[in-house]
């Protein structure tokens, strides 16, 4: 099958093409030279005066694991209340901030998303996220496996193990959960609560443990590096939410002593305590200290005003937000003395003015943030807004008079205390690729993915050139997944399954001995059983594994 | 079921009654298709069906009134705020589930979670006046949170489970774990329930003036009494695993 | 004018415009809800010094309460609708809840809404306990004796507070005699109360006082034993003057109750010592209701 996509404007930053004119081929599955003159093409679709990028990546979404599951059985009214009936091929789904997982695989896919990345994956709970991403149609999903609260790392640092044997450790992780990354929520904190401990800022140390979140972050972040991971250290800063924070979000910048490491959800972190409220920006620090320091890079987690429930690993933060909750009802738990678990449902108000700062905080951040490689479209679905407020997101960046209106709409205090009037800064086709596709791939590693070169997986997205950016990125015009039309002017038109990406780093073996002992005496499950193999991944599971290389190992 | 309402129909001509889509299973179809529409204008809807699949019949009617002759489905009169709804048959589950005014009068038997919550909901039936005169299900009551329930048959098990206020009145027989999880509320009984939980406790023999009132009420919405106002009755109160301030009231 | 020999002065009676608000006190017989009536009302002769006036309105039997048993209707006046509120909440929770076996319901249904069991039932520390039947929302507070049972409001509205008559007669002895009279008649009349004690007040005032202190102080012009002393109302016979003063729901019943009470009088007749009928007022500048003996005689 040749397929051929003329006359296009092309936004492939990867490539170094900003919106040139060109032909793109099909081949199968991928993207291909232009063939020789007198080949036939299959099919042909004139794209004059539209716009084609690659699939879009979403490298922070929380679309499976059990704490999906938990924030869809707690709040079973807002499955009713937005209800997708079956349609031609497309199966039913329901749910508008937790949707079940078809109908959060067709609205992604509707909207041009064709790769999603859960970043709470615990290990313990691999095989579930795995099976629920499986079944989550239309996308290509990854994991990052958590690391930082599991009892077992917390002692090997705090016995002081050697690097390379937390490397091993790090790597048999990704390896037996099938993961691409490695994501640390609230580095100790969340082991800490279990010790009765309300907050642990990064130079506190552990009631129990003689080590604080500097340590964990430390080793870890220099585990990925030595283990030639591409996905730097994910990390949930400490003090999540609390007026002031933006000092440990500094202070765990600092611990990752110049390695790759990446800052999720930074709005949430970004918090000073000027003013009569006693709460402020600090988006400009945060910002500034992101520019000065390439190894950094961060994903938003703006905030959108409605109602969404927040799901969170962090039990320390959750714990100390459940009075907010909205229905009154939440729920904080444990896993497996591994991590935590947090659902708090949450209604952000346009009229509250901690919530019109937070969103202005996230906007802010978007805007002062100069390279667009290093920050990341994300509302931490669905913590912040769900992921189907992109669109309009993406129109907040691109349209300075549009957001200059939202901003009249909220707290007028919050408006006041907010440099975001004065940020003039809108950005192009070309930054809207680089920050959802471009950037993504590269940050995760995925060289066939995110970019439009031939050899590239045919992941891409044909949008129609609309004066709102909102309407464009709504409804693409087409959407191939792997080389198949999967969505026609905002409709699902065909199913295909997609893979697991994932990483696989050389470890030394003799760490399943320790582990193997710590597993018998402490562990659920026995150790030969808590690995997946490909074979599930592919038979049981239903969603083969796609292997991206890593950097050839260094030792120090 | 639910676009059957007085509020929506009351002006609306045979013709386009018949046009109303309703969903059959994974089906859409013009009610024309599935009824006979007569009659003229006006506040009063007669639906003739003894079919028991005829889901949220008075969803949200809001005035009016409106008979059932015949049997009726699960989630009769859910979220309805005033009028008359009447039932010749017997109902399914959730009759009169999210409730907040208006009377309803079941006939025939009701199903599970008589003016009980939906998944997810914090509060079943919110006000008004329903009245049973067969038996109902499992689960009468729950979360109920204000209002009155008389269920002239008998109940199922956990009678007014999980109930937050209201008054919740069974003439027959009420069955196991009666009042589990409540909070607050009452739950009058006729006679002894097949058991009660462990987390209650007996407060002894007391003549309450505030049935009197509560039988007048009845009186006026020409439903029976459980007991002369004046009579003695055992009262416990419970759940003592969450709160404790409910009662259940037995004659002695 | 003159009745079966008494003089009905051509004069007239100033009341004013106040705020009412009528009860329903229930209990186990009527001596209970009598004796809670009385002690709500006990102290509520003059706004002046007591924040409200009240009395008894009537006995209710089993039949005409909401709760099936004796009971009493009582109607108390304030001057504005906040006093009464306060008034009402100190009452009847100094006097109605602490009283063994009563209930507390609304005796009117239209009017602005008043208060009742909606701040009392914080007696009950977080176990009262609320039933709404209807439209009315209850309460049922935990006591020793059971649970005192009060309706969450009871509505105020616009009532006739002053209207009176004063009776002279030629001793002490009959002019008490022709008022008990007069009150015994009243007292099945209903919508009006007779807030001074027994119904009779022997103090009438006038406005103001030498003493600056004082806003009003007695009325000299009727005093016997000023006689020849000051400006005097009263005849050379004259031994004594009593007054009945009469609060009511509506301007008519007030009416009807002062022309009860003194047709009740003037049957006693000159020949009982009874002299004249008279009224008080303040020249008609004060208040709104104007009662004019003899029109209301006519």
């Amino acid at each position: 099958m040749l397929i051929k996509l003329s006359g296009g404007t092309v936004y492939d930053p990867a490539n170094g093409i900003d919106g040139r004119v060109m032909d793109l081929f099909i081949r199968d599955q991928h993207l291909v030279e232009p063939p020789a003159d007198n080949e036939p093409i299959d099919q042909h679709y004139p794209l004059e005066g539209k716009v084609v990028m690659a699939g879009a990546i979403d490298l922070h979404t929380h679309i499976g694991g059990g704490k999906v599951n938990i924030a869809r059985t707690l709040l079973p009214e807002q499955q009713p209340a937005y209800s997708r009936p079956r349609a031609g091929r497309m199966r039913s789904g329901s749910g508008g901030i937790a949707p079940s997982t078809h109908a959060t695989g067709y609205r992604y896919a509707e909207m041009g998303y064709t790769t999603c990345f859960e970043p709470a994956l615990l290990p313990v709970n691999a095989r579930q996220a795995h099976m629920e991403m499986a079944d989550t149609p239309l996308l290509d999903t990854g994991g990052y496996a958590l690391l930082g609260n599991d009892e077992f790392l917390l002692q090997l640092i705090a016995e002081g193990a050697e690097q390379q044997t937390i490397n091993d450790y790090v790597a048999w992780t990704l390896r037996a959960s099938q993961c691409i990354g490695v994501k640390v929520v609230n580095p100790g904190g969340i082991s800490a609560f279990k010790f009765n401990q309300r907050a642990l800022d990064v130079d506190d140390v552990h009631p129990h443990y003689p080590i604080s979140p500097r340590d964990i972050l430390r080793t870890l972040s220099r585990a990925l590096h030595q283990l030639g991971v591409p996905h730097p250290l994910h990390v949930h800063a400490s003090n999540l939410g609390v007026p002031g924070n933006y000092l440990s979000t500094l202070a765990t910048m600092d611990a990752a002593e110049g390695l790759p490491i990446h800052l999720t959800h930074i709005q949430f972190h970004s918090y000073g305590t000027e003013g009569d409220r006693k709460f402020s920006s600090c988006a400009a620090q945060i910002a500034e200290a992101v520019n000065r320091q390439a190894n950094i890079s961060i994903d938003v987690g703006q905030i959108m005003f409605g109602q969404t429930v927040t799901v969170s690993g962090d039990t320390m933060r959750q714990y100390a937000n459940h009075g907010h909750a909205h229905p009154r009802k939440w729920l904080c738990m444990d896993i497996e003395c591994e991590a935590g678990c947090g659902v708090v449902p949450f209604r952000y108000r346009d009229r509250n003015f901690v919530n019109a700062l937070q969103w202005a905080i996230g906007l802010e951040l978007f805007l002062l943030v100069d390279d667009p490689w290093r920050v990341f479209l994300t509302t931490d679905h669905p913590n912040g807004a769900p992921f189907t407020s992109y669109p309009h997101l993406i129109r907040l960046l691109m349209d300075r008079s549009f957001r200059n209106d939202m901003l009249a709409r909220i707290h007028p205090d919050a408006g006041a205390s907010s440099h975001l009037a004065s940020l003039d800064r809108e950005y192009s086709l070309n930054e809207i690729a680089i920050m959802t596709r471009a950037a993504p791939a590269r940050l995760l590693g995925m060289t066939d993915y995110g970019h439009l070169a031939p050899g590239a997986v045919a992941d891409l997205v044909v949008y129609h050139r609309e004066g709102n950016p909102e309407q464009m990125f709504e409804r693409p015009m087409l959407v191939f997944k792997r080389g198949e039309v999967v969505a026609r002017e905002g409709a699902i038109c065909a199913s295909v399954n997609g893979s697991t990406h994932v990483v696989r780093p050389e470890y030394d073996q003799g760490i399943e001995t320790r582990l193997a002992e710590w597993f018998a005496r402490y562990h659920s499950m026995s150790l030969r059983n808590f690995g997946i193999s490909d074979d599930e991944m592919a038979d049981g599971i239903g969603s083969p594994v796609v292997i991206h290389p890593c950097a050839s190992t260094s030792h120090p | 079921m639910s676009p059957f309402v007085p509020q929506r129909l009351a002006s609306m001509r045979p013709r386009q009654i018949a046009a109303i889509t309703l969903h059959q299973g994974n089906r859409t179809l013009p009610a024309g298709e599935l009824f006979d529409v007569t009659g003229s204008p006006g506040g009063r809807i007669v639906i003739q069906s003894d079919s028991e699949l005829l889901d949220n019949i008075g969803m949200g009617m809001a005035d009016g009134e409106l008979m059932v002759e015949g049997q009726a489905g699960g989630y009769l009169g859910r979220g309805m705020s005033g009028g008359f709804l009447q039932v010749a048959g017997a109902t399914g589950i959730f009759a009169g589930s999210a409730m907040s005014g208006g009377r309803i009068l079941i006939e025939g038997n009701a199903g599970d979670l008589l003016g009980g919550a939906a998944a997810g909901e914090r509060q079943g039936m919110r006000g008004g006046f329903l009245h049973v005169r067969g038996s109902a299900g499992d689960r009468a009551g729950d979360r109920q949170r204000r209002g009155i329930i008389v269920v002239e048959g008998n109940a199922g098990d956990y009678a007014a489970s999980r109930m937050v206020a209201g008054t919740l009145i069974i003439l027959g027989q009420a069955g196991h774990q009666c009042g589990l999880d409540m909070r607050r509320g009452s739950l009058i009984l006729n006679s002894k329930p097949k058991s009660l939980p462990a987390t209650f406790n007996v407060s002894g023999g007391h003549q309450l003036t505030f049935l009197t009132l509560l039988n007048q009420y009845l009186e006026s919405h020409s439903a029976p009494w459980a007991f002369p106002g004046n009579s003695r009755i055992r009262r416990w109160v419970g759940d003592l695993a969450c709160d404790g301030r409910g009662e259940i009231l037995i004659q002695a | 004018m003159i009745i079966n020999g008494v003089e009905i002065e051509d004069t007239f009676a100033e009341a004013f415009g106040m705020s009412a608000t009528r009860l329903i006190i229930t209990a186990i017989n009527e001596r209970w809800a009598r004796i809670a009536g009385e002690t709500m009302t006990g102290f509520a002769t003059s706004v002046i010094g007591c924040g409200v006036e009240g009395g008894i309105e009537s006995i209710l039997n089993e039949a005409d309460t909401p709760d099936g048993r004796p009971g009493v209707s009582v109607l108390l006046f304030g001057m504005s609708g906040s006093v009464l509120g306060k008034q009402l909440e100190a009452r009847a929770g100094q006097c109605v809840l602490t009283c063994p076996t009563t209930a507390l319901f609304s005796g009117m249904t239209d009017g602005e809404p008043l208060p009742l069991g909606k701040n009392l039932r914080y007696f009950g520390d977080g176990y009262q306990i609320s039933k709404q039947l209807g439209d009315q929302r209850y309460w049922r507070i935990p006591v020793m004796d059971g649970e005192f049972l009060c309706q969450e409001h009871t509505t105020r509205k616009p009532a006739v507070g002053g209207g009176n008559f004063l009776v002279l007669a030629a001793t002490q002895a009959q002019a008490l005699t022709a008022c008990e009279q007069a009150i015994a008649a009243i007292a099945r009349l209903p919508g009006v109360i007779t807030p001074f004690p027994g119904g009779i007040v022997r103090s009438g005032s006038k406005v103001g006082s030498k003493y600056k202190a004082l806003m009003a102080s007695t009325n000299e012009a009727y005093c016997p034993t000023l006689r020849g002393l000051v400006r005097t109302q009263l005849s050379q016979d004259t031994g004594a003057v009593l007054e009945i003063v009469i609060n009511g729901i509506a301007e008519e019943e007030v009416g009807w109750a002062m022309r009860t009470g003194i047709q009740a009088v003037c049957e006693l007749g000159s020949a009982q010592g009874i002299q004249r009928i008279s009224a008080g007022n303040y020249g008609g500048k004060l208040g709104r209701y104007h009662f004019h003996l003899r029109k209301l005689l006519a």
